[in-house]
């Protein structure tokens, strides 16, 4: 009889001590789990990321700024430790049981996460950030039209390289409708030119491995001229990876976001340019754009359903003002 | 007695639930060799551990050359100069001699980097083994040395940490006869220069050749002692019983079918180049004696399947066997009371009705399930046949003194129907008590026709209990005595492969 | 029986902690979220516990999740093949594995760490480079049944959670009440006295590995037909541990010879109001694996200080 009872203490003290550190994952909030987005009252609203890199961290920033603006929003931020569609779909499970009125996600495989969402719609507001589901009943997309995007770091190539080169190119999962739509904006844009890529590598979202496909790229390929990372860690791995086979300003690097790694290596002349999204954007949009439409302003979607966030090219003439801007929002 | 080196007076001890010891006293002089019996459950181990400073008593003293000591932690043992060599051996086997003499206390130099002084730790240990005797080199790894010498060096690390009481416990069991010899003339060295032994032992016929004193506990408390002239077999065993043990031997009414289990050609994997043949009557008990490694333990694991036998073929009542594995032997009725209770006769973390009914557990379950009441009821039939003192068939077989845990063995095997049983060593570690009634068991089984085979390292045991001997010496049979050939030097010669003296 | 009320005690303290913090906890879409996830999740766990009992170990569990639901993918989506046919094959060849897996630790007398340890690494290899290290899945085909195992509430409970209670009704009464089981666990105490009992070793913890991958198989259709989506390189990741670590909280102990199945489903149990307490009370996500690890090791420790204890108090010199 004593163990129960051991045990029972053990328990208690435990699940006190766990329910006493918790409410760390909102903002401006208290639980009462009993409001349902009436005007006026405590407002919702999720944001559910794909991975744990540090773009989302500026994204984070970006919702958070939203949330203090509109002063009735309570934010559940969720980032998956890695890019796991089981994963995610715990996570909108569990925002749905715990009572959300939207949801911005970024799906880690929209090709098959169309039931997922469609049953995440029908119940709440949903919006894609990021990555697009356009198959699924999503009610919009806010982010980067990264074909364009692909365009614009296809022009960079052709100035960084403008007498043609071969180039190698790496992501973390080739399949993620951003990386596929960046990849064909930079084939279109360079089709007809002198350069030519070699291949792409892929590393999962694990940095370690994206640095030494680099490594082991540049063995096999001395000739590569230039390295191109479509996501926002990839730019820094690929420029470490330089630096340790000594080839800064051998190669050249054109990548995209904008991680502060990569912007100091644009700011050394390391990185010809990047493209930056800005996510910061992204999460300000995402948030502002769900707290409009739970509070019944559908106009707020745009008749396509796309809400495009330019993209911007940062190299070494405005990469400085660009960073003391961004370090401005962030310090909010 | 004030001249005693070591006295233990009126030492108490209470576990929960149980007094192991009530007012016990025990003196030592120096230079003596003092033997301590019982059976088991006496309270000799506690008693030693209190000594060793693992235990403190509840009441009572202890005195050190007339002082009044604590013993509270095994190192204030070591430095009022006890010394303990346990049953089991504490050596590290991945360190050479040197080391383990010196384990804890190596000479030093080099500090503040502390280390190791070779030199010196080779010298010193020289001087302590050649004091016994030992002719090994400090720096063999342990693992090389035989068990006997391992147990010489503990007695030297003992003799380096200056012990004046050095206290044994059951130190011949692991060894051959040659071996305690050895050691039995060790200690009447040891004796000679000062130290003082005590002896803990079941084998009353090395209590007789060394000891001085012979104190007998029963039940947590004094039951007597004898000086040098009145130690006899007869006078220790009726102390530690309490009783007359009348004749711990019984012998049997004469055996039937001489050929009943026969084995011809059989080679071990161990010994290849030596066949065995022999046959076995119906009801008889044939014991196999010889040294330590002499084969017969292979033997026994090769006819019982465990280790299948290169060649040789086997046959119960006229039929010719194939057992290739221990499920096949079983089959045939032939049983192994292993060598190594505990590692391989029991599951000792499990229950009593669990360890008796896990051969033959498919008789007593419908479609693969275990009908509880049938196995249940096996299990308390046999407790009771053989007496198994336990709690109830439920109790966990560790928590059973060595004598019972062996007849739960023998249990689990009487639950089905025994043709032929191998006992490799049957009584090991078990008190006089227990043993005679093994004994009776085996007897009882061989009258009710069962074939027995008995390997014994016991002399004692091995004449007293078998119908026949045969020897063995590294692999082979080197004779086979009648009852009227028996004698210890016949068996002797044989077991060291000389021609028997007539 | 001590062991696991111990456990379950602590679970229904958390949750009645949990509800009263955050009463979404007892909503009924809640419940039963945690009763799908116990459902897929304690199958398996049933199975690691198995192996466990022998005193083995598998640590491919989470790579055989990957490389089943790749080749369930193909089989399904790219070659069109019924599910009544895949189905058995991919049960059938699950089982290989575990087969492979117990001829190596029972016949050729390999470590079960190693062997499994090599599984998981090959596994999730080919798993990835069969699907081109692209997100495989199951699109909205017919497969009915399948998808009626992973998504059908019979009654309002989650199906994944009716097919966990068969199965530990079967497992029960095979582990604790049959020949077979106590075997098991006779093997798992002290393998030597077993064979010398006449127990066929090899046999018996052979059977163990593939017991455990039968399991691993029926799990993975239910996350397969749950997720949709299948990534090679993640899919599964981390999923023996916690099976591991239901089998250990449930009473078995890696020392093997002991265990429960009741235990197993308890720990399974607690796993999930665990990473459920998280999300609802709020803690930061990245803490998820902290808070686990911390109860599971606390739980652990007081199960041993007690166990201690009590060997202390039971010990009766001579």
């Amino acid at each position: 009889m004593g163990k129960i009872l051991y045990t029972f203490a053990v328990a208690l003290a435990l699940a006190f001590l766990v329910g006493c550190g918790s409410d760390t994952g909102t903002v401006s909030g208290t639980k009462d789990g009993a409001n349902k987005g009436a005007a006026g009252k405590k407002l919702r609203l999720a944001y559910v990321t794909n991975n744990a890199s540090d773009f989302w961290t500026i994204a984070r920033a970006g919702c958070e700024k939203a949330c203090t603006e509109l002063g009735n929003v309570d934010l559940a931020f969720r980032m998956p430790p890695e890019n796991s569609a089981a994963l995610q779909k715990q996570i909108l499970e569990d925002l749905l049981a715990k009572g959300i009125d939207g949801i911005a996600i970024s799906p880690v495989d929209p090709a098959h996460q169309t039931d997922i969402l469609n049953d995440v719609a029908r119940q709440v507001l949903l919006i894609t950030h990021d990555s697009d589901a356009a198959d699924s009943n999503r009610a919009c997309y806010v982010g980067t039209d990264n074909f364009a995007a692909g365009k614009q770091a296809g022009e960079l190539l052709k100035q960084a390289l403008p007498d043609g080169g071969k180039i190698m190119v790496f992501v973390g999962v080739l399949d993620a409708q951003n990386a596929r739509d960046r990849y064909e904006g930079i084939k279109e844009t360079i089709k007809g030119s002198k350069v030519e890529i070699i291949d792409c590598r892929t590393d999962d979202g694990d940095r370690v491995r994206a640095k030494s496909n680099v490594a082991d790229s540049m063995t096999k390929y001395p000739d590569v001229s230039c390295l191109v990372g479509l996501w926002s860690y990839n730019g820094p791995a690929i420029l470490r990876a330089v630096k340790d086979a000594d080839k800064v300003g051998k190669v050249k690097i054109v990548c995209f976001d904008e991680e502060d790694e990569t912007l100091k290596g644009v700011k050394d002349g390391a990185i010809y340019a990047t493209v930056v999204q800005q996510p910061y954007e992204f999460g300000y949009q995402a948030i502002k754009l769900m707290a409009k439409v739970c509070g019944g302003d559908k106009s707020a979607i745009p008749a396509n359903k796309l809400q495009i966030v330019p993209t911007l090219a940062i190299n070494k003439a405005n990469v400085d003002e660009f960073w003391a801007n961004l370090k401005k929002l962030r310090g909010k | 007695m004030t001249d005693a080196l070591l006295e233990l007076r009126s030492i108490t001890k209470r576990f929960p639930g149980v007094t192991a010891l009530q007012s016990v006293s025990l003196a030592v002089n120096p230079g003596e060799v003092v033997a301590l019996i019982g059976e088991n459950g006496a309270g000799k181990s506690t008693l030693m551990k209190i000594l060793g400073g693992v235990h403190q008593a509840d009441e009572g003293s202890i005195h050190i050359a007339g002082r009044q000591v604590t013993i509270r932690s095994v190192a204030d043992a070591i430095k009022l100069g006890i010394g303990f060599i346990h049953q089991e051996l504490n050596v590290l086997d991945n360190l050479d001699v040197a080391a383990n003499c010196f384990l804890g206390r190596e000479p030093l130099w080099g500090w503040p980097l502390r280390l190791i002084n070779r030199p010196r730790i080779y010298s010193e240990s020289e001087t302590y083994l050649r004091r016994l005797g030992l002719n090994v080199s400090p720096r063999t790894p342990l693992r090389e040395l035989s068990l006997a010498q391992q147990q010489m060096v503990e007695i030297a690390k003992a003799l380096s940490q200056n012990a004046r009481l050095i206290i044994m416990d059951e130190p011949s069991s692991c060894l051959t006869v040659t071996e305690t010899d050895r050691l039995l003339e060790t200690i009447r060295d040891l004796r000679q220069q000062g130290v003082s032994i005590i002896y803990i032992s079941h084998r009353l016929n090395e209590v007789q050749q060394c000891a001085d004193r012979v104190v007998v506990l029963r039940d947590g408390q004094n039951a007597g002692s004898l000086a040098r002239g009145e130690i006899s077999h007869q006078s220790m065993i009726k102390m530690m019983v309490g009783r007359d043990l009348k004749d711990m031997y019984v012998h049997g009414s004469g055996a039937k079918r001489p050929d009943y289990f026969q084995v011809q050609g059989l080679r071990t994997r161990a010994h290849p180049r030596h066949e065995i043949s022999f046959s076995l009557a119906c009801g008889e008990i044939l014991g196999f004696a010889g040294l330590v490694g002499a084969g017969r333990s292979e033997m026994a694991q090769a006819i019982f399947g465990v280790d299948a036998p290169l060649a040789g073929t086997i046959a119960l009542d006229g039929k010719p066997l194939t057992i290739r594995c221990a499920n096949d032997a079983i089959r045939a009725g032939i049983y192994l009371v292993p060598e190594d209770r505990r590692r391989a006769g029991l599951v000792t973390e499990m229950t009593v009705r669990e360890n008796v009914t896990l051969p033959g557990l498919s008789r007593w379950a419908a479609f693969g399930l275990i009908r509880r009441r049938e196995e249940n009821e096996v299990a308390v039939r046999q407790v009771e046949s053989l007496r198994v003192k336990t709690p109830s068939v439920e109790a966990r077989v560790l928590n059973l003194s060595g004598g019972n845990q062996q007849k739960v063995v023998l249990a689990k095997w009487l639950a089905l129907t025994p043709r032929v049983l191998v006992f490799d060593e049957p009584t090991r570690g078990i008190d006089v008590g227990a043993k005679a009634e093994i004994y009776r068991l085996m007897r009882d089984l061989a009258e009710r026709g069962v074939a027995i085979i008995m390997i014994s390292s016991e002399m004692e045991e091995v004449i007293g209990v078998s119908d026949r001997i045969a020897v063995m010496h590294e692999g082979a049979i080197t004779g086979v005595l009648d009852r009227t050939e028996f004698s210890e030097e016949r068996i002797m010669s044989l077991a060291v492969g000389k021609a028997p003296v007539a | 029986m001590k062991k696991e009320l111990g456990i379950f005690v602590l679970l229904v303290v958390l949750c009645v902690v949990v509800s009263i913090k955050n009463p979404d906890f007892l909503q009924a879409v809640n419940l039963q979220n945690m009763a799908r996830r116990i459902g897929m999740y304690g199958i398996y766990s049933i199975g690691l516990g198995v192996v466990i009992i022998t005193s083995g170990i598998d640590l491919s569990v989470g790579s055989v999740f990957a490389l089943q639901g790749i080749v369930m993918s193909i089989m399904l989506e790219n070659w069109g093949w019924p599910w009544y046919l895949a189905t058995p094959l991919i049960v059938v060849g699950v089982m290989a594995l575990g087969w492979l897996h117990g001829v190596m630790v029972a016949r050729v007398g390999m470590q079960p760490f190693i062997v499994t340890l090599c599984g998981l690494l090959i596994y999730r290899g080919v798993a990835r480079f069969i699907s081109g290290d692209r997100a495989l899945g199951i699109g909205a085909g017919e497969y009915g049944v399948l998808k009626a195992l992973a998504q059908a509430k019979p009654l309002g409970v989650p199906m994944p959670f009716v097919i966990l209670i068969v199965v530990t009704a079967v497992m029960w009464v095979l582990l604790h009440r049959s020949v077979y089981g106590r075997y098991l666990f006779a093997v798992g105490k002290n393998e030597d006295a077993a064979r010398f009992s006449g127990i066929n070793t090899r046999r018996v913890i052979a059977s163990a590995y593939v017991l455990c991958m039968a399991l691993t198989a029926i799990s993975g259709i239910i996350f397969v037909f749950d997720t949709g989506s299948i990534q090679g390189s993640n899919f599964g990741n981390f999923y023996e541990l916690y099976g591991i670590a239901a089998a250990v909280l449930g009473g078995c102990s890696l020392r093997g010879g002991e265990g429960s199945v009741i235990g197993i489903v308890i720990g399974t149990a607690l796993l999930q109001v665990l990473q459920n307490l998280v999300n609802l009370l709020g803690i930061d996500s990245s803490l998820n694996f902290a808070v686990m690890g911390t109860v599971i090791f606390v739980g652990v420790l007081a199960d041993q200080i007690l166990t201690q204890r009590r060997a202390a108090k039971q010990s009766v010199a001579h």
